[in-house]
């Protein structure tokens, strides 16, 4: 049902203390590291795990790690629904939208795959057992009529979304768990990583592996991502790195990318270049000789999970575990501040008791 | 004039009158007005002159899809199709047997009533079985607060469910074989900016048995109705009721327009009014208002934000006091004939305050919804600074002065912003005199 039922005791009215004052001020409330870039961020007031764009760009639709999805206005961070509870406080570890934007897709650590309305939270169907072990991954078709999942149980696995039939037979490998998936542009090939360190090419509608597999990093791969012709490919690891990959090659696509820190989420944008978003919080970006593009940004206070742009590819979002969502000029890594929602100011009547009391 | 005895025990409504329709068709010739339980011991007994077409009446405009005779020998005779539902051809005696029908409203957070009489609601956390007879004409009601509803919905003799039109259409309920599932439309309460809490009226302890706290927004999921309404503290109704339409959207009276906000859209917002209240000339401190726990207040000092509603009552040290109004337009009324009370006006920064000590402002967001505004507000006259004060949680600031400005003024109020919202500017006029409580 929602937030209503089972909520808390009712609290009624509320008590006056001095922090009312002292964290008045959005740039000292979170910004308490020096080092760390403030004032562009809103405060989503949970772990957000995945972040998605709807697709006129206007809302923010994020889940978090404890299984509930929220939506965000996202020039003012005005939250504009949730959080509705969605997988029963367990990591929601995939989130797509469909092409209409209507529903929300998700995938949890619970290995369920669930259908939301995403205005509502409303639940299109019961939340479905697709995986024995978390769902890791999540990928649609351009349609929107297929799913993809790609879960710690060993296994990657195509859906009809609408009704969770099965499409073919699961893609097994000797690669452990599955960490990220990923679909071409032209949905011919599935892109997976994991837990061996590989990436891996597959035909998604034969279900058979393209190629051999990637090698290049020194542990597992925790993050992939397709350049929007889909000739290109990004993974990021645990080892730090960034690689880039040619859609018909076996061997990495030049020189590693140093990131310094295991890599959480690679975007690959149009004009070529790659940002990477990092356990410890920063940002790095590449132009697309491999060249760094500035410093390493320090932007989010814990691990960066998820990161978004927007259709033009002007504006980055990435969303971490400091409760933040922070919104970048991406060619320039200048942060955003939120649209500030303009005020006014009314006065209050007031009402006196005078003389003797009760009356 | 033969006497019929009536069984109906095994019906889940087992009020039940006979009406006769000589035509066959058309209104119904009713000899029996009354009501009878034919779940009584011993049944209740009904005398009938002989006739055909005797239809069982289940309520005002429901009448079952069942006829039965009375011969000349006061015996009974009914059609072999109906001996699914009828015992006693050939006998005095009536057993009126149901067909099973499934009712699952559990998406619900309000319960529905069947328009039977003496039918209790059907509460939304279980799913009911009910023994139905059949009937075009059953009605579900929504007996939430004052709202006006009803989901309509036929039994065929077979026991299939069939949704009426317009709710199948809307697609709030869905009918499968015996089956009947109501899914209703989901809005979203945004009260945050209120220091009380909602609690939706009509919501038995099945349901929300809660307020809807300030602390977040919350969802409920509701037949499509108009009425709906809201407590704004226990046994204190709120002045205003909102609209669930058949496609999801909440709308309300255009009167409300002054502090809700979110017609034709899913999630309604509750602003409410602020209120500075008093009790500086009293001869106590203020404690609170009645029921309303926790507010912002100092000992003669208290701010909140309600919504309309007639009654709150002030508690000072030494008791509770005649509750005052808050209006549809945030103006602040006393009870008739109290004297105790003494309001300065709501208005416009452009309206003349008389001489203050306490005057307070709040920065309310240009569009509803979200937090209040944090920050800074400072009050100036005549380019001196007259105090910098915080707002509080409720995005209020109160400046306080011991000597009331003598002399016509302006004072300049100005917001500083904060992260979310923009800085804002305005200048109160101040008519000179000392202040008068």
């Amino acid at each position: 049902m929602n937030a209503g039922r089972g909520s808390p005791p009712p609290r009624l009215g509320r008590i006056r203390t001095e922090a009312a004052g002292t964290e008045a001020l959005g740039m000292t409330r979170f910004g308490t590291e020096a080092s760390r870039i403030d004032g562009s961020g809103f405060d989503i007031r949970t772990d957000v795990s995945v972040i998605a764009l709807t697709s006129d760009d206007a809302e923010i639709v994020g889940t978090d790690c404890y299984g509930r999805m929220f939506r965000w206005e996202r020039l003012t961070g005005l939250q504009l629904a949730g959080p509705f509870a969605l997988h029963a406080k367990r990591t929601i570890w995939g989130m797509v939208l469909t092409p209409d934007d209507l529903e929300v897709v998700t995938g949890g650590a619970d290995g369920t795959l669930g259908r939301w309305e995403r205005t509502t939270g409303t639940a299109f169907a019961a939340r479905f057992a697709a995986h024995a072990a978390p769902v890791l991954g999540l990928a649609r078709t351009r349609d929107g009529h297929e799913l993809v999942t790609a879960s710690r149980d060993g296994t990657v696995r195509r859906w009809e979304r609408t009704t969770w039939s099965p499409l073919g037979e699961p893609l097994r490998g000797p690669f452990g768990a599955v960490r990220a998936v990923a679909l071409t542009p032209d949905d011919d090939l599935i892109v997976t990583a994991g837990q061996d360190g590989t990436v891996r090419r597959w035909n998604r509608t034969a279900g058979t592996p393209l190629g051999e597999p990637l090698r290049g990093h020194d542990g597992p791969v925790q993050s992939l991502a397709i350049g929007p012709e889909g000739r290109e490919f990004a993974s990021g690891g645990l080892d730090g790195t960034v690689r880039r990959w040619d859609r018909g090659a076996d061997r990495p696509a030049g020189a590693p990318l140093m990131a310094g820190a295991p890599v959480r989420c690679v975007l690959l944008t149009g004009d070529g270049e790659i940002t990477a978003a990092c356990s410890n919080g920063t940002l790095h970006r590449w132009d697309r000789t491999g060249q760094r593009i500035g410093a390493a940004l320090p932007a989010h206070a814990t691990a960066i999970w998820s990161m978004t742009t927007t259709r033009d590819g002007s504006e980055l979002l990435t969303g971490g575990w400091d409760r933040r969502i922070l919104r970048w000029e991406r060619i320039t890594g200048v942060p955003l501040r939120p649209a500030r929602t303009p005020t006014r100011i009314e006065t209050v009547p007031r009402l006196e008791i005078q003389g003797t009391t009760p009356f | 004039m033969p006497s019929i005895t009536i069984d109906t025990s095994q019906l889940t409504f087992p009020l039940v009158s006979v009406s006769r329709d000589d035509s066959g068709a058309g209104a119904g010739n009713s000899p029996w007005d009354g009501l009878v339980d034919g779940a009584a011991v011993p049944p209740p007994e009904v005398a009938l002159p002989a006739g055909t077409g005797y239809r069982l009446r289940l309520g005002d405009g429901t009448t079952a899809a069942v006829t039965f005779d009375v011969r000349e020998d006061g015996t009974l005779d009914f059609a072999p199709a109906h001996d699914a539902f009828l015992d006693g051809r050939g006998g005095h005696h009536l057993t009126v047997r149901g067909v099973p029908v499934t009712i699952d409203a559990r998406a619900l957070d309000h319960p529905l009533t069947p328009e039977l009489p003496g039918a209790g609601p059907l509460s939304s956390d279980r799913v009911h079985e009910l023994l139905l007879l059949p009937s075009t004409t059953y009605r579900l009601l929504v007996e939430a607060g004052t709202s006006v509803g009803a989901l309509a919905f036929s039994v065929a003799p077979d026991g299939q469910v069939q949704l009426a039109l317009k709710a199948a259409e809307a697609g709030v309920a869905e009918a499968t074989g015996s089956t009947l599932t109501i899914q209703g439309r989901t809005v979203t309460v945004d009260g945050r900016s209120l220091s009380h809490g909602l609690l939706p009226v009509g919501v038995p302890d099945a349901g929300i048995s809660q307020f809807l706290s300030p602390d977040t927004v919350h969802r409920l999921t509701m037949l499509p109705a108009a009425g709906y309404t809201f407590h704004t503290a226990p046994g204190l109704p709120a002045d205003f009721s909102y609209t669930v339409r058949a496609d999801g959207n909440v709308d309300y009276d255009p009167s409300c327009d002054t502090f809700l906000t979110g017609r034709g859209t899913r999630t309604l917002v509750v602003s409410g009014f602020p209120v500075a209240l008093g009790a500086a000339e009293a001869d106590s401190d203020l404690v609170g208002i009645a029921a309303l726990d926790g507010l912002l207040h100092n000992p003669r000092e208290l701010t909140a934000v309600l919504a309309p509603a007639s009654g709150y009552q002030p508690r000072t040290a030494h008791g509770v006091c005649s509750g005052f109004r808050v209006t549809r337009d945030g103006t602040l009324v006393a009870p008739p004939g109290t004297r105790s009370y003494s309001s300065t006006p709501k208005g416009s920064p452009a309206t003349a305050i008389a001489g203050f000590a306490a005057l307070t402002v709040r920065i309310a967001r240009a569009v509803p919804g979200g937090a209040p505004p944090r920050g800074r507000v400072t009050f100036t006259a005549d380019g001196v600074s007259l105090g910098t004060v915080l707002l509080d949680e409720l995005g209020l600031a109160t400046l306080r002065t011991a000597a009331p400005p003598k002399g016509d003024q302006e004072i300049v109020v100005a917001y500083e912003g904060d992260d979310a919202h923009r800085p804002s500017m305005t200048t109160l006029h101040v008519r000179g005199g000392a202040h008068t409580p």
